[in-house]
């Protein structure tokens, strides 16, 4: 097993490489200028004069060679400093430390939701093939699949603030520091995470859970007089859930990059807002590294759900 | 005068619509406002000059305030009054101290040194910190100049030498006392930045100062070049603050990355901020000013146009500066608020890409373009989206602007658009364009929420139906626009500019100036520049209003751009928020102080 998750993790290394690259790069190539942003407001801009703004690029290091500034990137990440942003000069470590508690807990709720709800329905779905309930339940999963989350969330806080002039709480608000708050902070973005997710969930719960319900070790257990509950959450269930564990960890992944956009529409100053406004003020240090965290992200999840195979299974072994 | 009017939707947008309607199915408590709802009360609206004198302001509906802000007031250039405006008093007899004023607005600066910064992200949060040697009066919406560090002023006979006695015993954030040699250090740094630091006022000033001195520790001179027209007014903005000289040096004269900005002798100081949260402050208890600030502190959420209308709408805030035209409607439903109009800085405008040669250099396909724009029915169709109002060449309500009346017979801005759709076909067909123009490259600021990509492709659709103009719209983002611009790649673009000043000197030179910092035309006409000298050097307010009216004629024939809208900005506040002021002479990069705002909860 520690061979195995050994030998993983250096195959992470080129993966980790080729996303360094591909996001430096593109940050160079994406149009856009720092300095216009920052000499502009809602309400106007002004033109630096040449000088001044060779000089501002300069105290920013973007008149350095790319290679030169891709090499300073890669030492700030291995001091894991991760650099300064070209705004204020906040440390990238700071923020992600202040705002990435906020961002996990919206993901991990999320899936905790989805698991909720769609592990139930999925079961239901199965069970009950073919009857109305199983149509619901399908009509429902296809319903919040299609439905843009970005929307749904704009749409929660539109009912909540013109109805009854709610708004959850504003900034950050660790659940150490005020649990309440933090919790009306969080749930909103989770909950609309976690539909769409759910609807993953349920499908493929009912999807693995209809095969092993055909499976002759089912037909034993219903044959030995077990009752139908048992025989599906101790017997069927047990089999049919690691497909849906697979797909969670994928879909952990996703999440985080699915709070990028619902963040923003409810608010919420995680880390996805703060990449979409670390573009909006091209600030490549920012979107370097949090794009970075996101990727390490991705590939820690696949390696725990790959090594989660083994726990859940233990016809599977790694050698 | 209704054309100024900014209405009230008569629907929600879309997106509001649905939860609305939702809501008024379950509950019964979100209803859409409509016109009637809205319309003015036979008793008339509250005034801003009620408004500034802190009492308890009725609910005023938007219309009623619209009406009141179009009221032409002819606000003149600052200017000091001699005698009347020097020993005003910002105490509020009403006035109550104590509690912390949460505030909706922004805060995101990029860095910490005013000077350096042209932004209202940076001037929202941090004049509060800091005093300049004057100020524009709070009190009467910025419309004349009072002392602030300073204990009065004099000039000499012949108009070059002013004099700023200081005064005695002010103390900065940190303890140590302000003297001249402070105010020397802050303004050398402002009129000859040394290497490395950007001073973005300075081509206002340098070109003017002969040079400033501190003869003894309370006293500050500046030598004027010439006479000017404008010196005070330039000087006295908000964004000219003191610093204690020992910061400066400490920093080699550059800020932008001391978190905070260092100490100011500011009736606030700096506790904290977080980029996207917020910027607290806490009261300077040895502010100079006996008796105020009358607030503990301001806390300032830093939040984008969406979130300041949810968070005002919440009540999770007192004040909400800039918030949509919808949520002032929404709050307008909320018993015991309040709102109204300050001027807004910054024009909606057209450029044209004249180094790039024909057509765009040619000032017949310009004014061609100027006359069909219909500025009226492009308001019309934005409406609700963000404030605005249709303007010449100056922002709206001062001296140097045209009255409704002028203004609804000038060329380009009538509201019957067939004599100018008939003379732009005439000038298009005299300059060679008869047929039109192809592949035109209109490039529109995109990333703001809803703006001049609003606007955009109604101005297409005009150009293409009265001209045979066909563009291609792009809507470049990230700074992208902006620096399209400064490059000069695009043919026509459509964004907006902003000034510090509400006067000539300063936008009718950044403007249109040859050279001027926010001249995207790259336009140039000597005879033009030549009067802006004059209007610089002139010191007779009503002299100065005829050589801009000269001016303007130039520009009326020449189009260097083509204006459409000066923006408003809408602010709403709970009516337990006190002192809040207007600010028809400062505009949002001035009067942010917050010393005469109280609490009375």
């Amino acid at each position: 097993m520690q061979t195995y998750i050994l030998r993983r993790l250096l195959l992470s290394v080129p993966a980790i490489f080729v996303i360094t690259v591909i996001i430096f790069a593109a940050m160079r190539i994406l149009p856009g200028d720092v300095l216009a942003v920052m000499f502009s407001d809602e309400d106007g801009f002004r033109m630096l004069r040449e000088a001044d703004r060779e000089r501002l690029l300069e105290s920013l290091g973007l008149n350095d060679p790319l290679w030169k500034q891709y090499v300073n990137w890669m030492g700030d990440v291995f001091t894991l400093k991760l650099g300064e942003s070209f705004w204020r000069g906040d440390t990238v470590m700071e923020t992600i430390t202040h705002r990435g508690p906020l961002t996990a807990e919206i993901a991990i709720l999320a899936i905790i939701f989805a698991w909720i709800i769609g592990l139930p329905v999925g079961i239901l779905a199965a069970v009950k093939q073919n009857s109305f309930g199983d149509y619901v339940a399908r009509f429902f999963s296809i319903l919040f699949l299609a439905i843009p989350n970005f929307w749904l969330g704009t749409l929660i806080v539109l009912v909540l603030l013109l109805g009854w002039h709610y708004k959850a709480p504003f900034g950050v608000i660790h659940i150490w520091e005020d649990p309440w708050a933090n919790l009306q902070i969080v749930w909103g973005p989770a909950l609309v995470l976690a539909l769409s997710q759910a609807a993953y969930v349920a499908r493929m719960a009912r999807s693995t859970l209809l095969e092993v319900l055909r499976d002759d070790y089912i037909r034993t257990a219903r044959a030995k007089g077990l009752a139908e509950r048992w025989v599906i959450l101790r017997h069927a269930l047990r089999n049919a859930i690691l497909p849906v564990i697979t797909l969670s960890g994928v879909l952990l992944g996703f999440l985080l990059g699915g709070s990028v956009v619902v963040e923003k529409a409810f608010g919420v100053p995680g880390l996805g807002s703060t990449l979409v406004v670390a573009f909006t003020e091209r600030d490549y240090v920012v979107i370097q590294n949090l794009v970075l965290l996101y990727g390490l992200i991705f590939v820690v999840l696949n390696l725990l759900v790959d090594i989660s195979y083994a726990f859940f299974d233990p016809r599977i072994r790694y050698s | 005068m209704t054309h100024r009017l900014l209405k009230i939707p008569k629907n929600m947008v879309v997106a509001a619509l649905i939860p609305m309607l939702l809501m008024a199915a379950a509950c019964g408590t979100a209803e859409t406002p409509t016109p009637e709802s809205v319309a003015p009360s036979a008793d008339g609206g509250q005034t801003p000059a009620a408004a500034s004198a802190g009492e308890q302001t009725p609910v005023v509906r938007i219309r009623e305030i619209a009406v009141a802000t179009e009221i032409p007031t002819a606000i003149p250039t600052p200017v000091a009054a001699a005698g009347d405006t020097r020993a005003v008093s910002l105490l509020n007899p009403n006035a109550k101290q104590g509690g912390t004023l949460r505030v909706a607005s922004i805060a995101d600066t990029a860095h910490y040194d005013m000077m350096q910064s042209a932004t209202a992200y940076t001037a929202e949060p941090m004049s509060q910190q800091y005093n300049g040697v004057l100020r524009y009066n709070p009190l009467d919406g910025g419309n004349s100049i009072i002392p602030d560090l300073a204990e009065d002023w004099t000039v000499s006979e012949d108009n070059l030498t002013w004099t700023f006695p200081l005064r005695e015993g002010v103390k900065f954030h940190d303890g140590s006392i302000m003297t001249s040699e402070d105010v020397l250090a802050s303004w050398s740094r402002i009129i000859d930045p040394p290497e490395g630091v950007t001073s973005l006022r300075q081509d206002l000033l340098a070109p003017i100062v002969d040079g400033i001195e501190a003869p003894d520790p309370l006293t500050f001179q500046v030598r004027l070049k010439q006479p000017s027209g404008f010196f005070l007014g330039a000087f006295a903005v908000e964004w000219n603050v003191i610093h204690p000289k020992k910061t400066l040096e400490e920093n080699n004269f550059d800020l932008r990355q001391l978190k905070g900005g260092g100490p100011g002798t500011g009736p606030f100081k700096f506790v904290d901020f977080t980029q996207g949260e917020t910027w607290e402050t806490e009261r300077h208890t040895e502010y100079f000013v006996d008796g105020l600030p009358y607030l503990d502190g301001v806390t300032i959420f830093s939040v984008q146009t969406a979130q300041r209308d949810a968070l005002c709408i919440a009540n999770q805030v007192d004040f909400c500066w800039n918030i949509s035209p919808e949520a002032v409607a929404e709050m307008n439903d909320i018993p015991a608020t309040s709102n109204h109009i300050w001027q807004g800085v910054a024009a909606n405008a057209m450029w044209f890409n004249i180094e790039k040669g024909a057509p765009w250099d040619d000032p017949r396909v310009r004014r061609a373009i100027h006359l069909i724009t219909d500025r009226w029915a492009i308001m019309e169709a934005t409406e609700g989206l963000f404030g605005k109002v249709v303007v010449d060449w100056s922002p709206p309500n001062m001296a140097f602007s045209p009255t409704d009346e002028v203004l609804l017979t000038k060329p380009g801005f009538t509201i019957d658009k067939s004599a100018d759709i008939a003379e732009a076909k005439a000038l298009m067909a005299e300059a060679g364009y008869a047929e039109g123009i192809k592949d035109v490259d209109f490039s529109v600021r995109g990333g703001w929420a809803p703006r001049e990509d609003v606007m955009a492709p109604i101005v297409q659709e005009m150009l293409r139906v009265h001209l045979n103009i066909e563009s291609n719209l792009r809507a470049p983002q990230g700074g992208q626009w902006q620096e399209d611009m400064r490059t000069g790649i695009f043919d026509i673009g459509l964004g907006s500019i902003g000034t510090n000043l509400m006067d000539p000197s300063d936008y009718g030179t950044n403007f249109y100036k040859t050279g001027g910092a926010q001249n995207l035309s790259r336009w140039s006409n000597p005879e033009f520049d030549a009067i802006m000298d004059q209007i610089d050097a002139e010191l007779d307010p009503a002299k100065r209003v005829a050589l801009w009216q000269q001016a303007t004629e130039i520009l009326d024939r020449e189009v260097p751009m083509a204006p459409h809208h000066w923006r408003i900005i809408f602010n709403a506040w709970y009516d337990y928020v006190g002192g809040v002021v207007e600010k028809s002479g400062c505009g949002i990069y001035n009067c942010n102080r917050y010393d005469t705002v109280w609490l009375d909860r």
